[in-house]
C-alpha cells in the first residue's frame, strides 16, 4: 500500500509517472462528457431562459458565450478530478496539463462526431467537411481550455489551494466564451 | 558551460498549448476556405469577405501565440512546487495540537491519530 501524508492523505515520496490508463481515463471521461453535452444542450438551455424576456435574438449568443462555457468547462476535467480526488494520485504540473489537453480533445472529438452526424441530411461531403473543420478548430479549442483547467488542478494538488483551480476555470471559461462570441458574430 | 535556463511555473502548459494553438491555426485557414461553401450548402450564406478577414487574423494570432509558447518551452525549465510539510496537526481523538510524526497523543494517549 502506498504511504500517505499524515494530515492530508496525499501520497508522499517521489512523484509517480502517469500510466497509459491515466491518459485513457482523462480522454475517455472527456469524450463521455462531450457526447452528453452535444446531445444534451437542452439540459442547460433553460438556464438562459430569462434572456428571452429581454431580447429573443440575444438568446443563442448568451447560450454560446456564457452558458455553454459555464456548464462545459467544469464538466470536461471530470476524469482528472477522478484521478486526483478518488484515486488520490499525485503527478507533476506538466502531466496534469497533458491530462487536461487529452480530456479537452476527447470532449471536442466526441462533440464533433455528433454535430457532423446531425448535418448528414445536407450530404456526406458537408458532414465530412464540418467534421474536418471542427476537428481543426474546436477540438484544439477544447484542448486549450482544459489544458488550463488541468494545470489549475495540478496547482490545487501541489498547494492545497482550491482557489487556484477556480482561477484557472475562469480563464478557461473566458477563452471558451470569447471563441464562441467570435463564432456567433461571424 | 551553457547558462542555466530560466525557471517558469507555466512551462508545463507551454508545450501542449503550442501544439494546440498551431493546430488551431490550420483550423482558421480551413474556416476561411470552407465556411462560405458549407454555409451556402445548408442555406445560410455568410459574408465570405468578413469570414476570410477574421480567419486570416485569427490564423496569424494563433500561430504567433503558438510559436511564443514553443519558445517559452524551449527556453525555460519547470519550476515545481514543493508542498509544505505540516509540522503540527490536531489529534483526531481529543483535538489537541501535536507534532506530526507523534505515534501516541501525549494528551489523551490515543493511537488513532491518522
Amino acid at each position: 500500500m502506498a504511504s500517505r501524508g499524515p494530515t492530508t492523505g496525499e501520497p508522499i515520496g517521489p512523484t509517480p509517472r502517469p500510466k497509459r490508463a491515466h491518459y485513457l481515463i482523462s480522454f475517455g471521461m472527456g469524450a463521455i462528457t462531450g457526447t452528453i453535452a452535444a446531445f444534451g444542450e437542452t439540459l442547460y438551455l433553460p438556464l438562459a431562459i430569462p434572456v428571452l424576456f429581454f431580447d429573443e435574438s440575444l438568446f443563442p449568443v448568451i447560450v454560446a458565450t456564457a452558458i455553454a462555457p459555464l456548464v462545459e468547462e467544469p464538466a470536461k476535467p471530470l476524469g482528472l478530478l477522478l484521478l486526483k480526488e478518488e484515486e488520490r494520485l499525485s503527478f507533476d504540473l506538466p502531466s496534469w496539463a497533458i491530462f487536461g489537453s487529452l480530456a479537452g480533445l476527447g470532449f471536442g472529438f466526441a462533440e464533433n462526431i455528433v454535430y457532423s452526424l446531425a448535418v448528414l441530411e445536407f450530404g456526406v461531403d458537408v458532414s465530412l467537411a464540418l467534421l474536418l473543420l471542427r476537428g481543426l478548430l474546436t477540438a484544439p479549442l477544447h484542448g486549450i481550455t482544459t489544458t488550463v483547467t488541468g494545470f489549475g488542478i495540478g496547482l490545487w494538488q501541489k498547494t492545497g489551494n482550491a482557489r487556484l483551480l477556480l482561477k484557472a476555470l475562469v480563464v478557461a471559461m473566458a477563452i471558451h466564451g470569447s471563441f464562441n462570441l467570435l463564432a456567433s458574430l461571424i | 558551460m551553457t547558462p542555466s535556463k530560466r525557471l517558469s511555473l507555466f512551462r508545463g502548459v507551454t508545450l501542449p498549448l503550442s501544439i494546440l494553438l498551431l493546430w488551431q491555426s490550420l483550423g482558421w485557414i480551413g474556416f476561411g476556405l470552407l465556411i462560405p461553401t458549407i454555409s451556402q450548402r445548408i442555406g445560410e450564406p455568410t459574408d465570405s469577405g468578413r469570414v476570410l478577414t477574421v480567419a486570416a487574423a485569427m490564423a496569424v494570432l494563433t500561430t504567433t501565440l503558438g510559436l511564443f509558447a514553443l519558445y517559452q518551452w524551449k527556453t525555460t525549465s519547470q519550476l515545481d512546487i514543493v508542498p509544505k510539510q505540516e509540522t503540527l496537526h490536531k489529534c483526531l481523538n481529543c483535538g489537541h495540537t501535536i507534532t506530526t510524526g507523534t505515534i501516541v497523543c501525549p494528551y489523551c494517549g490515543s493511537k488513532t491519530l491518522f
